[in-house]
């Protein structure tokens, strides 16, 4: 593009014989900064020698939020957050020498923000640029855990917030000494200073530049598992706490569905949900949702421990760019104090977009499809945010990344999908055709993997459920054989087939729809705890290894297949999201079926 | 890089008010087609609908309901008709009265170049057009304060009041 | 657009494709609005697209043909472009600019908004729940469009897809609430323009419909403002004024061509079979102008018709579509084959927003009941009819051949509809209760027990 408008030559020296106003800076102006360029998101500047890299500079009279991106000589270019309309050659600029940071503070908890972190409750019907709320400052309960005259280190923890999930205040990164003051127990607005540590301030609210991880003691390994409440994944394709997931599917197969599940269920202390360039609909959907759901375990609202950042995709793309990295400073913000958080970006497609976007404006050579060279790098320092760490203050915590991928047509060749693949430990391959059967969650079993399985088993073992892995094999091994024999059904039909594989192929079926399909939209179904599946996976097994040994010792298949499975089907449904006494029952309801068979 | 010419305010606001004088008599006119139009097509709707009910068929009222909406139909048609020709004959009126007006020194020519000028810069070449008012350029630049060009800005600005010329009153 | 004198510029560097490049210009601002005075006069339109020092990119409207470097002059509005809003749009047919096609004056309004939108605020946004009944039975029963909800129609060249968009918006209310219709009409033949003024006359007469149709031989830039001046006059009608407006958009394939024909002038680098990169992005500026917002009455609801080139629904245009909006409409050639309208395949079809606008208090108590069981009968007759076309008829089980029978009885019962046929719900409904009384009762589990009493016959009159 910038090919079209090239103007050699006429920076500085411009065309003064047509007699121009202030549009063409000249040399000696670089104190002032002026906008050059516009072109959509990107804007370049004169550049005075104080701007860095990754710099905030705010644009035009309309003050549009935008990070230096690219230094040439005295000119800088700016990627822009918000609509640039508007703004002309000769506009100021106003680097704020600091990179893009975000406010945090314990109010983002219930709370819905921009890519910038920008509060949109208060913000109004429309955004327009500039418009965003304020934040929440509402009071929170603080009891110190430190005396004055103490001596810390950065992250320990100073004093601990009332709120639904247990909040701490810590020595921020880097500053540590003396506490020199420490606030007294009582209720204390987030930007009150509570303590002073080595002549540094502390507030609950603080800010810290989104693309700079937040610094850890010790990487640990990621072996306690994250129970989602999906049986499809916490069964065959477990994911750890500090672990990687990327869930690509294509439109239609419930990719946004299982992941609001996971935001709403899974068991995690604090849930980062990062819609990036999706519905806007479905984001209200969400936001409604889970300010009307409680939380199974601490009985708050399941919103209490939610961080909602909806940048949809009719809002300015580039802050789609900034959102997920917002996100991951929001749940490394958490993780410090010890917690385990669980960080959803929906859709990471869309954020890559945004910088193929950007990357094509800027005239960089593009790479596959378009995408810029660094497509992989950029997506590989995103999902490396995740880790199960020990914090500075020497408290456990983790990040659980999950990413949607959505890849065009449905082709996982494709640059994003096929680069996320590598990157992460998890992947949950979400299949059309068990969409279109209505199998839902439609985790494909044959096209999903979890490296984490070996580590969690070993975690499930010690944790008194030595069975766990064994029962894993069972269940995929039986998935795998119905799969290949479901071809071989319908090139000659059931009865064609010998009388074990045909219980194989019923034992697909049990399984299927007696295990691994969920009811995202049933109170009973949508949300199993680890006791109920493993009781409903032990059910299953055992009815189908009793069907097994009936056809062995010469009972006609047709007769086994002909006996009500329903109970064992409909468990999952009757016995709640918690009960295995059901599960047991309808078990045993359907032996009882078969020993008539016999 | 914009500028108002500010003497031409009351200039229009005079020109208004003769143009909707001059626009009723046109939409007096053009309504009285327009509601003969409407009242014939709807008596023929009327006559289609009485012998399709003598004759008890469905297919005659069937007929009748299009009669009856293609008469709505045309009657609207037929709105829109005198509501172009009224906004045209607006149009004109306020071309008349800017040419009249600067003609009769409303505004001075050097009133309009100084303006030019304001906005090209002291060296703008100022000619004076056709029917009144200026045009002036420099070299990549111009500027049209010509009589039509002022009288269509005028019109553009009064947006939806030109409505109240078809509205009813 | 302005009463404020403006300069216009006249140095023109380069014209290439839809854009021009004019050079000396200071103070314009990313993307503002320009005129664009030929020496003959004429007038035409344009948008900026990048402003460098002091040089503007433009891009014109209505194409490039016939200017010259040195007749041409060029003058920015101050302001990204505007139109008047307000109901008199509504009776108008107009240009895909705009301007009027039918005779009468300029639209005119009161006030005026930026076309390009505004997105709406999340926290806003009130989640849809309430239905738009189009008239067609298949839509409303098992597709139902809820107000707020973007459903776009999947066609194949040849299909009566505009036949359909058509009737919708001649046929489509909202229980007796203020209701408008906006149809947008890009790259339509003249044939299909006339086509679709006669259809929606009626309403247009009743004041109802606002018609901005952009036809094939119209410059195709201009394909890419229509679509956004329909839903800038929708937004207005519904969000200000309190109506309920459903914006019908047809074709978005010739929208999306039309973008990446401008796109390839621009020099810039193409993705995915050379459409540009921001394609998903600026399909969802369309489509996510629907909804409703928290204490505002009105609703928009958007209805995009697209046809999928050679039938393939992984091209960008259908997919990215398909990512961005809440369902869809697929119309099947098979079903067009066997003489039926509207070809509706309704195993592919989707609302996902259905189960929150169909129902007790919504539509009809036992509407979500009797549309999961159909879906799920067809699902299974479909399964049936291939296991016929492999083992052939006389292998097949007697509750198969019902299944058979059920399929039959769907599509001349049910799915068949004159196009000038305002089915009620009541009576789709009714057809749908029928179609399924072709099964016996025990193939009706989803149907709970007491809505298949009341709709059951007295036994011994089962169809057999």
């Amino acid at each position: 593009m910038g090919a079209a408008v090239t103007a050699p030559g006429s920076q500085g020296t411009g065309p003064q014989a047509v007699g121009t106003g202030p549009a063409c800076p000249r040399r000696d102006d670089t104190f002032r900064p002026r906008i050059l360029r516009v072109a959509g998101p990107l804007v370049e500047i004169t550049c005075p020698a104080a701007v860095a890299m990754h710099d905030m500079v705010v644009l035009g009279a309309a003050r549009v939020p935008g990070e230096v991106v690219a230094i040439q000589g005295d000119t800088a270019t700016i990627q822009a957050y918000e609509y640039t309309g508007g703004l002309a050659p000769g506009h100021p600029a106003e680097p704020e020498g600091r990179p893009l940071s975000v406010r945090m503070a314990p109010d983002l908890l219930g709370g819905v923000f921009d890519g910038l972190l920008r509060p949109l409750a208060g913000a109004g019907d429309f955004l327009t640029s500039g418009s965003s709320g304020v934040p929440n400052r509402r009071s929170w309960q603080f009891t110190p855990r430190v005396s004055a005259g103490a001596r810390v280190a950065a992250g320990d923890t100073l004093g601990e917030i009332g709120a639904k999930v247990p909040l701490r205040l810590l020595a921020p990164p880097g500053r540590s000494g003396e506490v020199t003051r420490i606030a007294s127990a009582g209720g204390h607005s987030p930007d009150d200073v509570l303590a002073v540590v080595g002549g540094h301030e502390v507030r609950m609210a603080q800010s810290w530049p989104v693309r700079r991880p937040r610094p850890v003691a010790e990487r640990l390994p990621t072996d306690r598992p994250l129970h989602t409440g999906q049986r499809a994944v916490d069964l065959l394709f477990p994911v750890a706490l500090g672990s990687t997931v990327a869930v690509p599917g294509g439109f239609g197969t419930g990719k946004t569905m299982l992941l609001q599940q996971i935001a709403k269920w899974c068991d995690a202390d604090v849930i980062v949900y990062v819609g990036c360039g999706e519905r806007g609909n479905e984001m209200a959907d969400v936001i409604e949702e889970l300010t009307e759901l409680s939380d199974p375990r601490t009985g708050g609202l399941l919103a209490e421990r939610t961080v909602t950042i909806a940048n949809a995709s009719n809002m300015p793309m580039m802050a789609r760019e900034a959102s997920v990295h917002t996100g991951a400073t929001v749940a490394e913000y958490f993780r410090d104090m010890g917690l385990d958080v669980v960080l959803i970006a929906d859709s990471t497609s869309r954020w890559a977009e945004a910088l193929r976007e950007f990357s094509s404006r800027m005239g960089e050579l593009p790479a596959e499809e378009g995408y810029p060279a660094g497509l992989a790098s950029r997506l590989a320092a995103f999902y490396e945010r995740a880790a199960a760490v020990r914090t500075p203050g020497g408290a456990t915590g983790s990040v659980t990344v999950i990413g949607a991928v959505s890849p065009p047509g449905g082709d996982r060749t494709e640059p994003v999908t096929a680069h996320t693949e590598r990157f992460v430990r998890c992947l949950w391959s979400l299949d059309r055709d068990l969409a279109y059967a209505r199998h839902y969650p439609a985790v494909s079993w044959a096209d999903s993997f979890s490296r984490d399985a070996a580590a969690l088993a070993a975690s499930h073992a010690r944790s008194g459920d030595p069975e766990w892995a064994t029962r894993r094999g069972r269940v995929a091994q039986l998935l795998a054989e119905a799969d290949r024999l479901a071809d071989l059904v319908e090139l000659v039909g059931i009865t064609a087939l010998p009388p074990q594989e045909r219980i194989s192929v019923l034992a697909g079926r049990l399984l299927r729809e007696a295990v691994i399909q969920q009811n995202a939209l049933s109170p009973a179904d949508a949300y199993s705890t680890p006791e109920k599946t493993a009781a409903l996976v032990e059910a299953a097994l055992a009815v189908i290894d009793r069907c097994l040994e009936l056809v062995s010792s010469g009972a006609p298949a047709d007769a086994v297949e002909a006996v009500d499975f329903t109970p064992l089907l409909r468990a999952r449904e009757s016995a709640g999201p918690t009960g295995t006494a059901l599960v047991a029952a309808a078990r045993n309801t359907v032996l009882a079926r078969l020993k008539e068979v016999a | 890089m914009t500028g108002s010419v500010d003497a031409l305010d009351p200039v229009r606001a005079e020109l208004l008010r003769t143009a909707r004088a001059s626009a009723d008599a046109v939409r007096d006119r053009a309504r009285a087609d327009a509601a003969e139009t409407l009242r014939a097509a709807r008596a023929t709707a009327e006559e289609l609908l009485a012998r399709a009910r003598d004759l008890g068929t469905a297919q005659g009222v069937a007929d009748a309901e299009r009669e009856r909406v293609r008469a709505v139909q045309d009657a609207w048609a037929a709105e829109l008709v005198v509501r172009a020709e009224v906004y045209a004959e607006l149009a004109c009126a306020v071309r008349e009265g800017v040419r009249r007006a600067l003609a009769e020194g409303a505004v001075s020519q050097a009133r309009l170049a100084e303006a030019a000028r304001a906005l090209l810069g002291a060296g703008a070449r100022v000619t004076a057009a056709g029917g009144g008012g200026v045009t002036a350029e420099v070299p990549g630049r111009r500027v049209d304060l010509s009589a039509d060009a002022l009288a269509d800005r005028a019109l553009n600005r009064l947006g939806a009041r030109a409505e109240t010329l078809w509205a009813p009153q | 657009m302005s009463g404020t004198v403006s300069v216009e510029y006249t140095g023109v560097r380069e014209l290439r494709g839809p854009l021009v490049i004019v050079e000396g210009v200071s103070g314009v601002g990313w993307d503002e609005f320009a005129t664009i005075v030929l020496d003959s006069g004429e007038r035409r339109h344009g948008l900026v697209l990048e402003v460098n020092r002091d040089l503007a990119v433009v891009q014109v409207l209505e194409g490039t043909a016939g200017m010259d470097r040195t007749g041409t002059g060029i003058a920015f509005a101050g302001t990204p472009l505007r139109i008047p809003v307000g109901s008199g749009w509504l009776g108008r047919v107009c240009n895909g600019r705009g301007e009027p096609a039918d005779d009468g004056p300029p639209v005119l309004g009161g006030t005026d908004a930026p076309v390009a939108g505004v997105p709406i605020n999340p926290v806003r946004r009130e989640p849809p729940n309430e239905p738009v009944l189009t008239g067609v039975g298949a839509v409303d029963v098992l597709t139902t469009l809820v107000r707020g909800q973007k459903l776009p129609v999947f066609s194949v060249a040849g299909l009566p897809h505009l036949e359909l968009a058509v009737q919708i918006a001649a046929q489509a209310t909202c229980g007796g609430e203020p209701f408008a219709v906006v149809f947008a009409g890009m790259g339509l033949t003249h044939a299909d323009a006339a086509f679709v003024r006669d259809g929606l006359a009626a309403r247009s007469a009743a004041r109802e419909l606002a018609l901005l149709v952009n036809t094939a031989d119209d410059p195709v830039i201009e394909r890419l403002l229509t679509p956004r001046l329909a839903l800038t006059v929708a937004e207005h009608l519904a969000f200000t004024q309190g109506r309920h407006v459903l914006v019908v958009m047809t074709d978005m394939t010739a929208y999306s061509e039309a973008l990446r024909e401008v796109s390839a002038a621009r020099g810039e680098i193409p993705a995915r079979r050379a459409y540009p990169g921001y394609l998903y992005s600026d399909l969802a500026s369309l489509y996510e102008r629907c909804g409703r917002i928290k204490g505002r009455p009105g609703s928009v609801t958007v209805l995009p018709v697209l046809t999928m080139p050679a039938g393939d629904i992984t091209h960008p245009v259908p997919d990215l579509t398909g990512y961005i909006t809440e369902g869809q409409v697929v119309l099947s050639p098979d079903v067009h084959s066997t003489g039926t309208y509207p070809p509706v395949d309704p195993l592919a079809s989707l609302s996902r927003l259905m189960r929150k606008g169909a129902g007790p208090g919504r539509t009809r108590a036992d509407h979500p009941a009797v549309a999961a069981q159909l879906t799920a009968a067809l699902a299974r007759s479909r399964q049936v009819r291939e296991l016929a076309d492999l083992i052939g008829r006389p292998a097949l089980s007697p509750t198969d051949l019902r299944f058979l029978d059920l399929d039959d009885a769907f599509r001349h019962r049910f799915l068949t509809q004159r196009t000038d046929e305002n089915r009620s719900l009541d009576e789709a409904l009714g057809r749908a209760w029928e179609v399924l009384l072709t099964l016996p009762r025990s193939q009706l589990g989803m149907i709970p027990a007491d809505l298949l009493d009341a709709h059951t016959p007295p036994r011994g009159e089962e169809p057999t």
